[in-house]
């Protein structure tokens, strides 16, 4: 698993797209490498550094957590996730790479001669029509990275969900 | 039973991004594993299995027909209890940063659980919202579209029907909801398509309310979940419920709703932006049932004592 812990303000306030990643293995791993991340807190026991953690956070008393070291890992990382301190990244595995027939598709509109290449939306209708719907589907989700490669033949980037905020003019929006 | 301990469930549709990105995004807030399940292929569904082992769905919807059919998706929570509330709204804003939109196709539908709820709780609730739902549908500025299609008001007939039978059990209010005792409710059965939708508590297991225009703010998802498991504890709690519809007062309708509110116990600081929420759209003032009064009709008010003494200088009055 694969976490982005983000920087906050001097209130507390997490800092969207902000922060570090951590890899690990699974909860109790990612716990670990939590807390050895500063010699005050690697020296506590796991359970007690979750603990003090969360009280921290939701102030006072917090419901306790599991039994099970690796359920109250979980919780942990569930609950730092609620108030939006640390987000799940996608593996690297990524998701995200242009599909497999990707190529072959571009190449088959191309060769067809039915439209400009840097005719987005066309090329995107031509390759649904021409037997590559999960191509179609792809391209039309990642316009950006099409240009890219079409202009200048690069793969495409990996999609990053915590990019821009919009302005909040409500507190809990 | 208090409105903290009821369970929940909610659909939230979206379009402009295709379910595998929202997959992702919900996969962002719960963590856990993406799996693209697929089957049935109509729907398409993607599932999010998160930390607890708990499992998100995205699934296509075909009722989104102005978006092509790749970018439709509805997020399908598993049950979720009060304390989940704030991981559900940092959720929709992960969905909302990953470019997931709304549109007037979209709604929101949410699903309380109706285990606790037997006939009589469920007759109070179908009369607790008939009696207030001129404000409530007012509040929640529901598209006239809407409600003549997919949101249809609690009917008198149903109301008439629940007062002349006084259904105990939820078999005998299924006769009073379908007309017959129907012991094999369908999906796509016609009378889903009510603001209050108990049809779904035969097919599902849930009280469904289907009033919501979509919406991707946290802050309006949180209020109308809040309203709906009031009133729910409202109607579990009550042993009677009165059935007479309320008119609508523009002068007086947001003094009507917020009082609404504060009988349904959502009072204080925790349900503070959920009584913004719900009363935004009210007209009138919420302080003042007649309207706030205007300055110049306050007739200042002049007193002018005066001492009467007498020639010793002692104020008249009984003497002992």
């Amino acid at each position: 698993m694969k976490i982005l812990i983000r920087s906050t303000t001097l209130d507390g306030e997490p800092i969207p797209g902000s922060g570090e990643t951590l890899q690990a293995a699974d909860c109790l791993e990612a716990v670990e490498l939590m807390r050895g991340q500063t010699p005050f807190t690697a020296s506590r026991v796991p359970r007690d550094y979750m603990t003090e953690v969360l009280s921290g956070i939701e102030g006072g008393p917090t419901q306790p957590l599991p039994e099970e070291a690796a359920a109250a890992a979980a919780e942990f990382l569930t609950r730092l996730a609620r108030h939006g301190l640390i987000e799940f990244l996608p593996d690297d595995k990524a998701s995200d790479t242009w599909p497999e027939r990707f190529l072959e598709a571009l190449e088959t509109v191309r060769l067809s001669g039915r439209t400009n290449m840097l005719d987005h939306p066309e090329v995107t209708r031509l390759t649904a029509e021409m037997g590559y719907p999960e191509v179609a589907v792809w391209l039309a989700d990642h316009r950006r990275e099409y240009a890219a490669f079409v202009l200048e033949g690069t793969r495409p980037l990996g999609k990053n969900f915590g990019g821009k905020e919009d302005p909040a003019p409500c507190a809990d929006k | 039973m208090n409105l903290k301990e009821i369970h929940y469930g909610i659909e939230i549709e979206t379009v402009k991004r295709t379910r595998e990105q929202i997959a992702w995004a919900i996969h962002s807030v719960v963590g856990g594993t993406v799996r693209h399940v697929g089957i049935p292929s109509g729907y398409d569904p993607w599932e999010v299995e998160d930390l607890r082992g708990r499992v998100w769905k995205v699934v296509g919807d075909a009722s989104l027909t102005s978006v092509p059919a790749h970018l439709r998706a509805e997020v399908v929570s598993p049950v979720l209890g009060y304390d989940d509330i704030p991981q559900l709204q940092e959720m929709v804003r992960a969905i909302r940063r990953a470019g997931g939109k709304i549109n007037s196709q979209c709604g929101i539908h949410i699903h309380i659980d109706a285990a606790p709820f037997d006939g009589r709780h469920l007759g109070n609730l179908a009369k607790i919202v008939y009696k207030q739902e001129p404000l409530i549908l007012h509040a929640l500025g529901i598209s006239r579209d809407r409600l003549n299609r997919y949101t249809r008001p609690v009917s008198d007939d149903l109301i008439q029907r629940i007062e002349q039978h006084r259904p105990r059990t939820k078999d005998q209010l299924n006769r009073i909801w379908y007309g017959y005792h129907n012991r094999q409710p369908q999906h796509y059965d016609n009378s889903r398509y009510h603001g209050v939708n108990l049809h779904n508590v035969w097919y599902r297991g849930t009280v469904e309310f289907r009033w919501f225009e979509a919406t991707l703010h946290a802050g309006r998802i949180k209020a109308y979940l809040q309203f709906c498991l009031a009133v729910a504890a409202k109607a579990l709690n009550g042993r009677a419920a009165s059935s007479r519809k309320r008119d609508f007062d523009p002068q007086s309708a947001k003094y009507d709703f917020r009082v609404f509110l504060l009988h349904l116990g959502l009072i204080g600081d925790e349900f503070k932006t959920a009584r913004k929420h719900l009363m935004a759209n009210m007209p009138g003032d919420a302080a003042f049932k007649n309207g706030r009064p205007k300055p110049e009709d306050v007739l200042p008010i002049e007193t002018e004592t005066t001492t009467l003494t007498n020639e010793a200088g002692q104020v008249p009055g009984l003497t002992v």
